[in-house]
């Protein structure tokens, strides 16, 4: 592409994001489709708007970067990649060792 | 027929203990109430051991419990607690927002760099992610962390906090946008600033 066509192109989105909604409204937008049901329309706006807008571009890429590091940090929690320091203290082992023999005998 | 450690309640508190424990830390960052949520998950499980099928294993049974356990914990404090409800607070995110609805520049996200997967391995940035989740409104925490950690579905959520579905997408939205500012300014925008 020439360097006018180019330019062309970046008006061009510019002013197609111009006549989404704004970035907040946008943003509400995003947040909402990581929970699943939005409408075709607001897919279409969100696309768009995202074509000439950087900023929310941004915002999109680091939720989803928020998303994938919250399920890695889950699963290293569940793996026991990480808080393995973390125990239950002796005398809590104790109280629910003696609880437990309690709900049994019931 | 029942696995060997299903019978053998007394071995439980030696095999998953510790990881039970762990998970109700990670959730509630609060050592005796997550002692007692593990207790009361072992009594739960006794309770009901006849109706462990064994389809799953006796960890995912065990975890499926201490989350309804969380949950009534949620509902509980929610009730006792002040209305503090989910109300919009002064540092709502309408702050990153000039009056004509686009970003303010000072408030605009950041750049993360190419690679910001990289930040992932680094033990730190997990400190940082959970001290970021911590500085969430109680509440927004809470139904955030459930809905997006444990996969609790919506209309559940909405049920146990008495919310509208609609409150529930602008407190979720809520969480996302504190939490990635957070994370913007403690830990991407650290060289910078």
């Amino acid at each position: 592409m020439s360097k006018v066509t180019m330019k062309m192109n970046q008006i061009l989105m510019a002013v197609m994001s111009r006549l989404t909604p704004s970035c907040d409204i946008i943003t509400h937008k995003i947040s909402e489709s990581m929970d699943g049901k939005i409408s075709l329309r607001d897919k279409l706006e969100i696309r768009i708007h995202l074509l000439g807008c950087n900023l929310c571009t941004r915002y999109r890429d680091q939720l989803l970067i928020i998303q994938d590091m919250l399920n890695k940090y889950t699963k290293d929690v569940e793996h026991e990649q990480i808080l393995t320091d973390v125990s239950l203290s002796e005398t809590a082992r104790e109280r629910i060792r003696r609880n437990l023999e309690q709900g049994k005998n019931k | 027929m029942l696995k060997q450690s299903t019978q053998n309640p007394e071995k439980w508190l030696d095999e998953h203990g510790d990881y039970l424990f762990r998970y109700a830390m990670f959730r509630l960052n609060d050592q005796s109430l997550a002692e007692d949520i593990v207790q009361e998950t072992f009594l739960s499980a006794l309770r009901a051991i006849d109706s462990f099928a064994g389809k799953s294993t006796e960890r995912t049974w065990f975890v499926s419990i201490l989350k309804n356990k969380i949950i009534d914990y949620y509902r509980k404090v929610g009730r006792q607690g002040k209305k503090v409800d989910l109300s919009f607070r002064d540092d709502d995110d309408s702050d990153d927002f000039q009056e004509n609805g686009f970003w303010k520049m000072d408030r605009a996200p950041s750049d993360w760099g190419d690679t910001p997967e990289k930040a992932m391995e680094k033990k730190e940035f997990y400190e940082i992610l959970q001290k970021c989740l911590d500085l969430l409104p109680e509440r927004i925490s809470q139904v955030f962390t459930l809905r997006q950690i444990d996969g609790i579905n919506s209309k559940k959520i909405c049920k146990e906090f008495e919310i509208s579905s609609s409150n529930l997408w602008v407190t979720l939205h809520r969480a996302r946008s504190q939490l990635r500012r957070c994370l913007d300014i403690n830990w991407f925008g650290l060289e910078e600033k």
